[in-house]
């Protein structure tokens, strides 16, 4: 039995581990689109502060991967998929068959049609990659402009913060909030954050970014115009699946899937943040993000593909750490 | 990463301008003072046919052999390169052509033989070379733009043995083929942003 696994993240990972450990005969490849070995996403900001080792981000070391016998393919692309053929073709026109597939791609940051134009100027926070280019271009920077939603973008701001470089966050909201429950901080984040420094404008939205003599010049929406060393931006994180177009495979924003992890097509599944499964409490599908739950459908998923039944329980919060403080988030309010 | 020396390797076929892709490494790598040394393997057949590899070692300090592993392989038929992912040293590098026409089985793919200790980059070498050239020529050219940027090699050498390898064959030939240079180096720079430095500083005087 060959089961195909697309990505490389913690539920990929957790998925490939878990089929192992049910079937050590079974093939398994990963296949996965970044250049490294698996890490934790949710660590890249102690590694990019110093508060831990490159080597401490890695959560499945070549010899674990060896030891189970899982294959892993890094910075590999999948272009398309052909349900009906059982094959998935690479980006280099390499085409694998597989007895079952699983889809644990994830989320990641985009550009709208506005800034789009200006990506070369405009830095993501998302990958190790990201987070590398960064690491090598902070002591050359002094003011940051950000612009974003959720935690990922607050926790973005908060060590540029504490690296001591000069944060401006542009919000196209009356506040700053990031879709976070403030009743559990304690108070108004949106206060919390001008204390700390940051400067907040709000009810705005970057239109261009150029190159200028003193790094970037950014222009809003309301003709404002900031000079600053880096610009972080983007418009939203949805599930990164743009290679099913073409399949039958249902979707809405992210991959529809059933509490067995199990998408329309016979034999695929689908984990993580690029999963749509339905939740009774708002009746309706939601993208279930964040670690923890990668955890737990990577290994419902793993169970499935090796001939379990194991049902996934939805989890309603995350719960997230902010300068000390414990935050919860819901993300469908 | 930082390098001193390098060890890279063309493997193709006959027609894949590998003895070339050598001689324009190699050349450029003396012009500025490195230490060379290269090995050319190839058959006696027609183009078209039958592999052919050139493998290259240039050093900031003097040579004694060809080394002990590839830092760099360059896959220009993935097929055929296959056998020497062996030689590719664990933290090594493959650049590979993701511009392949027609489907490719997973035997036959290079890049499917990668293992985690080696890192692939792809690069579409057909469509770039084709792009600035408008024929199949020029491949080696994009690989080479490519290495230039992964190892932040001065393009100017390049440039300079551009122009006087293709010194007889006229302007033409010399303005495609730097502008596959180019399109390689441009590729990379864009999709593989982070790359390594050659210590070229660290060149020494041939009384060392």
């Amino acid at each position: 039995m060959k089961h195909v696994i697309i990505g490389a993240g913690v539920a990929g990972i957790t998925a490939a581990r878990t089929i192992k450990e049910l079937d050590s005969n079974a093939e398994v490849v990963v296949i996965g689109d970044e250049l490294f070995l698996p890490y934790r996403r949710c660590q890249l900001t102690e590694f990019l502060c110093d508060s831990i080792h490159r080597d401490d981000l890695l959560f499945f070391s070549i010899k674990k991967l060896n030891e189970l016998g899982i294959k892993l393919r890094k910075g590999e692309y999948v272009k398309s998929i052909v349900p009906s053929e059982k094959v998935i073709k690479l980006h280099h026109n390499e085409v694998m068959h597989y007895d079952k597939l699983l889809i644990a791609t994830g989320g990641k940051p985009g550009l709208g049609l506005v800034l789009r134009p200006f990506k070369k100027h405009i830095h993501f926070y998302y990958s190790l990659y990201d987070t590398l280019i960064l690491k090598e271009k902070l002591p050359e920077i002094h003011k940051c402009t950000v612009s974003g939603d959720g935690v990922s973008c607050l926790d973005l701001i908060c060590i540029l913060h504490n690296l001591g470089k000069k944060v401006t966050y542009i919000t196209r909201g009356e506040r700053a909030t990031f879709g976070l429950e403030e009743d559990d901080f304690e108070g108004d984040l949106h206060e919390f954050l001008g204390k700390k420094g940051i400067e907040i404008i709000t009810g705005e939205q970057i239109v261009s970014v150029e190159e200028s003599n003193q790094g970037y010049k950014v222009e809003t929406i309301q003709q404002k115009t900031l000079t600053t060393d880096i610009v972080f931006a983007w418009d939203f994180y949805k599930p990164n699946i743009s290679f099913i177009e073409g399949s039958a495979i249902e979707k809405k924003l992210g991959i529809l899937v059933n509490t067995h992890l199990e998408t329309s097509e016979k034999d695929i599944y689908s984990a993580g943040d690029c999963v749509e499964i339905y939740h009774p409490s708002i009746k309706d599908y939601w993208i279930n993000f964040g670690l923890p739950n990668a955890l737990e459908q990577g290994r419902v998923a793993g169970m499935n593909m090796s001939g379990q039944d194991e049902e996934y329980k939805i989890r309603d919060t995350i719960t997230f750490n902010l300068m000390g403080k414990s935050l919860k988030a819901r993300w469908w309010k | 990463m930082r390098y001193s020396e390098i060890t890279i390797r063309f493997c193709g076929i006959a027609g894949d301008g590998i003895v070339a892709s050598g001689k324009i490494l190699a050349g450029a790598c003396a012009n500025i003072g490195l230490h060379v040394m290269v090995n050319n393997i190839y058959s006696a057949e027609i183009r078209g046919m039958g592999k052919s590899s050139a493998t290259i070692r240039f050093s900031t300090s003097k040579l004694y052999s060809m080394g002990d592993g590839l830092d760099l392989l360059v896959g220009m038929k993935g097929k055929e390169s296959i056998i020497d992912l062996r030689d590719v040293k664990a933290g090594g590098n493959v650049i590979y052509d993701s511009s392949v026409i027609g489907d490719v089985e997973e035997e036959d793919s290079l890049v499917s033989h990668i293992t985690p200790e080696i890192q692939g980059h792809g690069l579409p070498i057909q469509k770039l070379a084709n792009e600035a050239t408008g024929t199949n020529q020029g491949k080696n050219l994009v690989a080479i733009g490519a290495i230039c940027y992964f190892y932040s090699l001065p393009p100017e050498m390049f440039v300079d043995q551009i122009k006087s390898v293709f010194a007889h064959k006229g302007d033409h030939v010399i303005d495609v083929n730097i502008k596959a240079f180019n399109l390689g180096y441009e590729y990379f720079k864009e999709h593989y942003p982070l790359n390594n430095q050659f210590e070229i500083d660290k060149i020494q005087s041939p009384g060392h």
